[in-house]
């Protein structure tokens, strides 16, 4: 049974190095992908993961043991990500033929895989990749964030309520609007 | 039953994979065209999430350096802390006799004969200095001379120290640098390492540096605590 948490959190804020590298690893490939989901950028995703886990590690002694770390490290990344996701998200359109016309369309994918780590780092195909895509970039960040601590990170409705510091009303109804807008972009089966 | 409901169950009922919905939930559907429009986005919409995991990507090679090398000081810096809390939550080193440490080291030989012989010649001078509270120097030399544990050369070595001017407080942080390293190892393999590599010999200078007489009483504890813990550190490693 792996270390929980918190006792990782005590050890590294008693000064064990091992211990936050414990956490970190445990942390890596999660919460960099919520980042890079958020984003849409892989270059700016490595910025914003680094610079979360040198102030989860600087802020640390902040942290209340007995309450939850994923939580916890989660609104950091959310914080950090925010300017960036601004910065990157293009104005989301209502309709996808419309964008063709009116040449919109370039915009709407800017954000796409094409920008990220190249295909060979997906695990899906390119044209099931960008279907997705689609539905997430039209998100806005607090659809987004449900969608993506639900789907990436696992949580549950609970954990994303803490997480976002909402009520689990919002986030199952942040969650009901979310899908159903995701559902409304992809059309037919994927 | 009302929509919201409706929808709201048909919604847990696709994220948690449910083979078919409910009988009521399908009835209320096949007479309420808004709900089974809601029913087919929301339909869509899980299948597009349960597809999204395949999005994943993995973290450049090389984060972690990336992240370690920016906290470099600050974990450094809390090592060094910690090390500093542990001395300091030490109890007060009692006096050991002379005697004894030269039983202990004999009895004990360590792995290096030259780090026996110089944690010797300190643990001596050291606790020479303890028992001369008026710091006087010529009996700690005096001291030093009767000592039939150090060869002329050392004894030369430790007056020469002992009368030079020093930056004592500059000597004493080194030590506890040393330690501090030391100690936040915790292993006995770093500990045995730390014996055989240039610490020792940096382990050595900083203690001989240490074994003064102490100008003032608490100097002269953190000289106590130093050896105190390097006496633990062999001891550990026996």
């Amino acid at each position: 049974m792996s270390e929980p948490d918190d006792s990782l959190v005590r050890k590294t804020l008693a000064g064990d190095t091992a211990a936050f590298s414990a956490l970190y690893d445990r942390y890596e490939r999660s919460l960099f992908n919520f980042i890079y989901q958020y984003v849409g950028d892989y270059e700016a995703a490595q910025d914003i993961f680094q610079e979360t886990m040198i102030r989860a590690y600087r802020k640390l002694p902040r942290y209340q043991i007995g309450t939850n770390f994923s939580a916890w490290v989660h609104r950091i990344a959310i914080n950090l990500a925010k300017d960036e996701f601004k910065r990157k998200r293009k104005r989301p359109v209502s309709n996808i033929a419309e964008c063709a016309e009116t040449g919109e369309e370039a915009d709407l994918f800017a954000a796409l895989p094409e920008e990220g780590p190249g295909p060979e780092r997906l695990l899906v195909d390119k044209e099931t990749a960008r279907r997705v895509r689609e539905g997430l970039v039209r998100l806005t960040p607090e659809h987004m964030q449900v969608i993506l601590l639900y789907v990436f990170q696992g949580m549950a409705y609970k954990d994303i309520a803490e997480t976002l510091g909402i009520p689990i009303g919002t986030v199952k109804s942040r969650m009901h609007y979310a899908v159903k807008e995701l559902g409304k972009v992809i059309g037919s089966r994927l | 039953m009302r929509c919201e409901y409706v929808r709201d169950r048909v919604l847990d009922s696709l994220l948690a994979g449910d083979a078919e919905l409910a009988p009521g939930l399908v009835a209320h559907i096949g007479k309420c065209s808004a709900c089974a429009a809601e029913a087919e986005a929301l339909r869509r919409g899980v299948e597009c999430l349960r597809a999204a995991p395949a999005l994943r990507v993995e973290p450049p090679a090389g984060m972690k350096n990336r992240v370690f090398a920016a906290l470099a000081d600050d974990l450094e810096h809390a090592a060094a802390v910690n090390a500093e809390r542990t001395i300091a939550a030490m109890s007060p080193a009692r006096r050991v006799p002379i005697g004894e440490i030269v039983r202990r080291l004999a009895l004990r030989p360590l792995p290096i004969a030259a780090g026996a012989a110089a944690l010797c010649l300190v643990a001596i001078v050291v606790v020479a200095t303890i028992g001369h509270r008026d710091g006087n120097t010529g009996d700690l030399l005096a001291s030093v001379r009767q000592s039939n544990a150090m060869t002329d050369l050392e004894q030369l070595e430790v007056q020469k120290w002992v009368q030079e001017p020093q930056t004592r407080l500059r000597a004493i942080k080194e030590a506890k640098l040393v330690l501090q390293t030391i100690i936040t190892r915790n292993d006995r393999a770093s500990l045995l390492d730390a014996k055989r590599t240039i610490e020792q010999r940096r382990l050595v200078e900083a203690f001989r540096q240490l074994a003064s007489e102490a100008p003032n009483d608490s100097q002269r504890r953190l000289v106590a605590e130093v050896l105190q813990t390097l006496q633990d550190i062999v001891a550990r490693q026996l």
